[in-house]
């Protein structure tokens, strides 16, 4: 093909919108496949959390309970009832992670490769920005675990993480797809440069984690890990699936 | 230019900015549900059920969500 027909089709579509929108899908449409994969992601990481996880958690609650026993907090619930919520929350964020991806979609669609593309680089901007990045600077922490920050000083510094790592991604897919001379070599610095800063300058956690029990901690940390990586992997996976490109005439 | 292509370039607007809309709408909806699974400290329950003295019911129902998501939890 040549570069003549391709500045045609690119400014046919940029004077259309109606053609611009074809080339990706329809808000409802991403919306549709963000929910789908989204419960098979809440699935899999219920079935991983209530076979695995759960059992660390147990062990670090029941450290806490021998811990402050005289501090008697009647608890609203029961840890039956945790439970419960634990997969109450993981179907809720199968479908915050739907609505999330597919307005993000909605806007990102058009400028995209192909729909399953972005779906892919979405999930990993998520796998890097939600979880790796977040577990580097602030490891997760097991229940029982005090820290000299407030809590809404932490959920700030937390959502300031992710919020770099997010951007850092987007800065380095950007510098990816530019004709730049080292622009493999810029992108990795895009994610990794504003990582490092946020590694160097951002507070200690000022968790005092000496009262655990021995291989808690890490346990604990390994279990929260690979929950998060699954819930992630399989959205990835179940949404390519859903987003594959059609045979023609099938 | 046609009325049709009038017509149609009208309708592809109107579809770019009802999509905005809801993309717009998406993300907003995404944000709270995640805010309330991961954040909310009582601030949301309270405005239903403030007779109830639960302070951060929603905190303890998604506490061990909260502590496997790596969401700051206490």
């Amino acid at each position: 093909m040549t570069s003549g027909m391709d500045g045609f089709a690119r400014s046919f579509r940029r004077a259309h919108p109606a053609v611009q929108a074809r080339r990706s899908l329809r808000p409802g449409e991403w919306l549709r496949v963000g929910l789908l994969a989204g419960l098979v992601a809440a699935l899999v990481a219920i079935a991983f959390d209530l076979a695995v996880a759960e059992r660390v958690v147990d062990r670090a609650v029941a450290a806490e309970g021998n811990d402050h026993a005289a501090v008697a907090v009647p608890e609203p619930f029961s840890r039956g009832g945790q439970r419960g919520g634990l997969v109450t929350g993981e179907l809720i964020l199968g479908a915050a992670a739907a609505f999330l991806l597919a307005g993000a979609a909605t806007f990102l669609g058009p400028r995209a490769r192909s729909p399953r593309r972005l779906w892919l680089l979405m999930t990993a901007a998520a796998i890097w920005g939600v979880v790796v990045l977040p577990a580097v600077v602030y490891p997760p922490l097991p229940p029982g675990v005090s820290s000299t920050l407030g809590i809404g000083e932490r959920q700030l510094l937390y959502l300031a993480v992710v919020a770099v790592g997010l951007g850092g991604f987007a800065a380095a897919v950007h510098v990816w797809s530019t004709r730049l001379r080292y622009r493999r070599l810029l992108a990795v610095a895009a994610a990794l440069v504003p990582a490092a800063l946020v590694v160097a300058l951002l507070p200690d956690a000022g968790a005092d984690t000496s009262r655990l029990p021995a291989g808690l901690l890490t346990d604990f940390r390994v279990v929260s890990i690979a929950s998060q990586l699954l819930f992630w992997s399989a959205l990835a996976v179940a949404g390519a699936l859903l987003l594959r490109p059609r045979q023609p005439g099938a | 230019m046609s009325v049709a292509a009038i017509r149609v370039a009208a309708r592809g607007t109107l579809a770019g900015v009802s999509d905005r809309v809801a993309g717009v709408v998406f993300l907003l909806t995404g944000a709270l549900l995640a805010y309330l699974a991961l954040f909310d400290q009582g601030a949301a329950v309270t405005l239903v059920t403030a007779a109830t003295g639960r302070e951060s019911l929603l905190h303890e129902f998604f506490h061990d969500g909260r502590h496997l998501w790596n969401s700051p939890c206490h």
